[in-house]
């Protein structure tokens, strides 16, 4: 590879002239008359054509290797980036402070979160929820016992339409009849070694 | 295909617009294909670009004469862009494989072995898409020298043995 000093390169010849013409052409430099012979010149000679091809490519190579590299190391163009961008560069002992500032917050959520999980803190949060639900049972009881109520009644009107549905076995209604005498006093008095009045 | 990519790098270094080449192209592969009879093996590449230079006069006559129509918004729209234009054509030769980041990074290598006055001048006209006379006014030199330095620099960037390999590789697929 060639490494060509400020000196030497001074002397250095220069790009071939249809090359360099050209590369003046894909860069817009040449006046419009020239252009328009140019392109007459393009017409008759392909090699031209292929010129402004290999130009064209230069430039754009060119132009993405200022783009890298002004990106990359120039500190114009880092002044240009978007603020979010561009980190500021901070010295070792900040960045000392921060990490252990950082540290010290990790290590306190931690102990904040262990101490909420421990059984007293579980002990507690049980405790609230049963107040929780006791009040809110008390308020139930006092404030709608007329809805307690006429719910039990509408059970209950649900029940006896039940048992009205059933049938009751005939023994049942006699041992009823039976007890009811008895009670009233209209039942003689029976032995219960005397089985006469029964059969 | 490394023809699609040439005809397009052409039609950009005619146009100096993606779009419009990219536009050109499409107009180019339609005219060719209709004019198929007359393409010889031989002269087959010739005979592209001379259809691909024919669209591209074509269509810059017609981008010409909406221009004058709108002549004020075009150039608010030029001065505007002509930053990103470089950015976006130099972005579209990566993706056609016309350049590729071995040869971004040869290119880096060669520049930083120029001497920094040249660096400048190849950085601004290439990259900051000013003009020659404006780097000249701005660095306070002459003209010609801004040309001189440039020209050289170029032929420094071109005879670079990596940069070589990569072009020969291009010619070679």
């Amino acid at each position: 590879m060639n490494n060509l000093s400020d000196d030497n390169l001074h002397e250095a010849p220069l790009i071939d002239g249809a090359q360099w013409l050209a590369l003046q052409f894909v860069l817009g430099e040449l006046t419009e008359e020239q252009s328009e012979q140019f392109q007459l010149a393009m017409m008759e000679d392909v090699s031209l054509c292929e010129a402004v091809v290999e130009a064209t490519r230069l430039t754009a190579g060119i132009s993405l290797a200022c783009g890298s590299e002004s990106v990359a190391s120039s500190p114009v163009s880092l002044a240009t980036l978007p603020a979010s961008t561009v980190e500021p560069v901070r010295p070792a002992f900040s960045r000392t402070i921060v990490l252990g500032a950082i540290i010290a917050m990790a290590m306190t959520v931690l102990a904040v979160v262990t101490l909420q999980n421990s059984p007293e803190s579980a002990l507690s949060v049980a405790a609230d929820d049963a107040t929780a639900t006791a009040d809110a049972l008390a308020m139930l009881l006092k404030n709608d016992t007329s809805t307690y109520a006429n719910n039990d009644f509408d059970e209950w009107s649900v029940s006896e339409d039940s048992i009205s549905s059933l049938v009751a076995p005939e023994w049942l209604l006699t041992a009823v009849d039976l007890d009811a005498a008895f009670e009233s006093g209209d039942l003689p008095v029976v032995n219960p070694d005397d089985e006469s009045g029964i059969y | 295909m490394q023809w699609e990519a040439d005809l397009k790098a052409f039609l950009l270094g005619i146009l100096k617009n993606r779009d419009l080449a990219e536009d050109a192209f499409q107009r180019m592969v339609i005219r060719a294909i209709e004019a198929a009879q007359s393409a010889h093996a031989a002269t087959l590449r010739g005979w592209l670009f001379r259809i691909a230079q024919n669209e591209a006069r074509l269509l810059l006559r017609e981008q010409k004469r909406q221009a004058t129509h709108q002549k004020g918004f075009a150039e608010q729209v030029a001065s505007g862009q002509s930053e990103r234009q470089v950015t976006a054509k130099a972005q579209w030769m990566l993706e056609l494989g016309l350049v590729n980041e071995e040869a971004v990074q040869a290119i880096q290598r060669s520049m930083l072995r120029l001497p920094p006055e040249y660096q400048e001048v190849i950085r601004r006209r290439m990259y900051d898409d000013q003009t020659f006379a404006e780097i000249a006014e701005e660095m306070k030199l002459p003209l010609g020298t801004v040309l001189t330095w440039m020209r050289r620099s170029l032929l420094r960037l071109k005879e670079d043995s990596q940069l070589r390999s990569f072009a020969d590789d291009l010619h070679d697929t």
